[in-house]
Parts: structure tokens; sequence; C-alpha cells
């Protein structure tokens, strides 16, 4: 809305000229067009109009907010030739930084934190039995474009957030207890301002089994995270060149 | 002081126990060499985070990678020398340093750099397993201009001086280790070839290692 005004009245200065220099100023100054060069859109206020859409980068910057997810998951152990299935929890508390160039955000990402994930897995093989319990910590860094409006609800994993792997303690039914190391790869898609659909495809190594090997175990999941935004933030964007002279 | 002990470092590294109390007498010279003028313009100390995407192999079909973190601290061990007859030639201040072959072979900064790496791979090329390295190594390079110190600034002393520490796991417990790596690259993204020589003399293992980095 505030787009069209402003070229309406550029359109109307340049009709009229310049102002005399004599006589009263009018209550209501016409802004210069050349002031006119970014348009806030978005802030809470705005969102009753429903042409903004979620945006990673609408938490509140530099600041560790809480985030909650959950997820379903299915895994396979092809050591063990069993198929499990459960569920994962994961509660942590992210920040969203400044980071540029670009290329420092594809590395270490521009939200960062520490994130507890607890996963539970249970065998889907009749008579089998087993079951998994795993407990860790994690450093989640991941990567949010900021030049294109439609990938702003879309959040990826930093390279190094794909290196760092999370480390924690794994019960498992009937093996004994072991080490273990997950890399994961979440993608996720914001489907309200604060809240995500993610695909999380993983790998995890179980240490110390009893044949001395180190055990992988493939999981996939499906999760809903939810973050807290902390203070509304207001993002600027450029309108395009062509509407403003 | 510093010197004394980066020659001894090459002269004794068959002991992990002598390594180590090495190490500790190459931080406390190195801080002794520390200058702390922290009102003074350009900056005499800085810091600087580097993170690396990084991966190690050998012969014996051993492949592993991970990340690796660098945390460097260092100040400004030698001034830059005094011009007697500055010129008025505009830009003429960029111009080389007449030190500058001291500066390139030798260093004028200098300090510690921490080093923390994670390795995951195959090992001898059939069974998984982690490498944990941790490596601590005294640095030495070319004139920085700013706080931030710019890590692709080498001296060729400066690459010489190898990260000295433990590497722990691939199945065969803790390992003294020697590292050395060669960042090309500018101050943005580096590719830092490299090696890394576990348990120096006695069943020994050499790694290439090949990292991408790029400085916080």
């Amino acid at each position: 809305m505030l787009v069209p005004a402003l070229l309406a009245s550029a359109a109307w200065a340049r009709e009229t000229g310049p102002e005399p220099e004599a006589g009263p100023k009018p209550e209501t100054e016409t802004p210069p067009v050349s002031d006119a060069r970014a348009v806030p859109i978005i802030g809470y206020g705005y969102e009753e109009e429903s042409f903004d859409p979620p945006a990673w980068r609408r938490q509140q910057s530099g600041h560790p907010l809480l985030r909650l997810a959950g997820a379903a998951s299915y895994a396979r152990l092809p050591a063990e030739g069993l198929g499990y299935a459960g569920g994962s929890l994961s509660v942590g508390y992210l920040g969203s930084f400044s980071v540029s160039p670009e290329l420092k955000r594809w590395f270490f990402g521009c939200v960062f934190g520490v994130e507890a994930r607890g996963h539970v897995l249970r065998s889907l093989d009749a008579g089998s039995g087993a079951w998994l319990f795993a407990a860790g910590l994690t450093i989640p860094m991941s990567f949010i474009a900021h030049q294109s409006i439609s990938l702003e609800r879309v959040s990826v994993p930093s390279l190094f957030g794909l290196l760092v792997p999370e480390a924690g303690i794994a019960l498992r039914s009937p093996q004994p207890a072991s080490f273990y190391l997950r890399w994961s790869a979440p993608i996720a898609v914001l489907i309200d301002k604060n809240v995500a659909v993610e695909l999380v495809p993983a790998m995890s190594l179980l240490y110390r089994t009893p044949t001395g090997a180190v055990t992988p175990l493939w999981q996939v999941s499906l999760a809903f995270s939810w973050r807290d935004l902390g203070r509304p933030v207001i993002l600027v964007r450029s309108p395009a060149p062509s509407r403003i002279q | 002081m510093h010197f004394v002990g980066l020659s001894l470092i090459g002269l004794d590294c068959g002991s992990m126990g002598r390594a180590i109390v090495l190490a500790g007498l190459l931080a406390i010279s190195t801080a002794a060499c520390f200058e702390w003028a922290p009102d003074r313009y350009p900056p005499t100390s800085g810091l600087r985070w580097t993170g690396d995407a990084r991966v190690a192999g050998s012969k014996d079909s051993t492949v592993a990678g991970g990340p690796a973190v660098r945390f460097r601290f260092g100040s400004e061990l030698r001034e830059p020398p005094s011009r007697d007859n500055p010129s008025e030639v505009p830009g003429d201040e960029q111009a080389p340093a007449p030190d500058a072959w001291l500066d390139g072979l030798v260093g004028s900064w200098g300090g510690l750099e921490l080093s923390l790496a994670a390795l995951t791979g195959a090992i001898a090329g059939h069974r998984m397993g982690t490498l944990a390295v941790a490596g601590l190594r005294p640095w030495l390079s070319r004139r920085q201009s700013n706080w931030f110190l710019r890590t692709e600034q080498v001296s060729l002393l400066g690459l010489l001086i190898p990260d000295v520490g433990i590497a722990y796991g691939m199945g065969a417990g803790a390992h003294f280790q020697l590292g050395w790596e060669l960042p090309l690259g500018g101050e943005s993204f580096q590719i830092v070839p490299g090696m890394m020589w576990l348990s120096p003399g006695a069943a020994q293992r050499l790694f290439g290692t090949l990292a991408f980095r790029v400085q916080m």
C-alpha cells in the first residue's frame, strides 16, 4: 500500500514542480521519492493483512530462544537386520546471528545454539523385543537464505552443521549401553511463523558393541518444531527498482 | 626463549610426556613474548576462530573426515621499522616495508593456536571409528593490520613449526601427534593441504590431510 501512495505523490510532485520559496509551509510535506528506497512490510500488525509469509529471519537476533521439536522415526540397524520405529524429542536454545558474507553462512550457518535430544526406538520384528533409548547433546548450525523471499521459510544445515555430530549415551536391549555419535541433516520448512515441519535423515554410530565393531544406525524422521520468536522483528525489503524512479 | 623452545620440539619428540612438558614450556615462553598495549592503534594483539571441514587419509586405506576448529591468539613480537623519509607520493605508504624479507622468513607476530578435531570414518578400509585430535601450536605470521588476525599471513618459519598434541581413537588408544599444514587462499576461504604424523618413531602412521577453512 505504501509504494503506490509514494508513486502517486511522486507524480504529483513532478507535475507541480518546486514549491515557491515564500509563504507558509503546508502541514503535511510530501516525502522525497529518493527516500522511498525500502518498504517495511513485516511486523506483527501487518500479519492480519496476510501477504506476509513466515520467515526464519523474523526471530529476534542475537538472543538464545527456546526451540522444541517432536518427531516420528523409522530406523534400520543393518548389523542386526532389524527395523525400528519410535520417536524423538528435543529441546534447545538457539540464536539467530548476522553472519556475512554468504560464504560464511554456508560454512558455519547463521542460527546456532545447544540442543538436548532424546530418541526412543523399538524393534518392529515380532519376538525381537530389542529397544534403544539414546540421549545426547549437539550444536545445531543451520543456513537461511537472505536474498530470496520464497526461500526464507526454508532452513538447511550448514556445512559445519552437517559435520558436527550429536554425542551421547545409548541404552540398548539386549545389547549393552554404548557411546554414540549421530549426524543429521534436518531440512525445515516454516508452515507458520512459529511452527516448522522437518524432514531429518540421520546416521548414528554406536560404539563399544560386544564384537568391538562400531555399528551404524540409519534413521529418517518427520518432525514438527516450535520456536520462540522473541521480540517482533521488522524485515525491510527493497522494492523492484523499476517501480521507483 | 621462544626460539629455544621451538628448536627443542624438533629434537625431542619420542616420548609423549616429554612432548607435553615441551609444549607447556612453549606456551609459557610464547605468553612471555606477548606485548600488551590495548590503547595502541593499530592493535598489537588479536584473536581468530577458524572452522575446517577436514579429511584425513593414510596408505592403509584409512579415510576419516569431520570438523576441526582452531582458536588463535597472538601479539606483535616486532614493531615495524620507522621510515626516516616518508614519501609524500599518495599510495606510497602501501609500499613494502624495508624488512619485508625478515617478515616473510620469520614473521612479526606470534602466539598460540589451539586446535580440536573429530574425524570419523573407515579404519584400514573395513571397520569404522573416530579419531579425536587436540593440538597446540606456537605460530609465527607476517605483519598483521587489525584486531582479527589474518591466518593466511604465513611466514616460512611459521609453516615449519608443527602442531603438537594427542590423537585418541581409531581403536588404538592415545597417540602423540605432530601436524603441519599449508594454508592456500585468501582471507575469506582457504584450502589447506597438510600432514599428520601419529606416534613418530614407533608404530608410526602418516596421514595426508586436506581441509577447507573459513575464518569466523
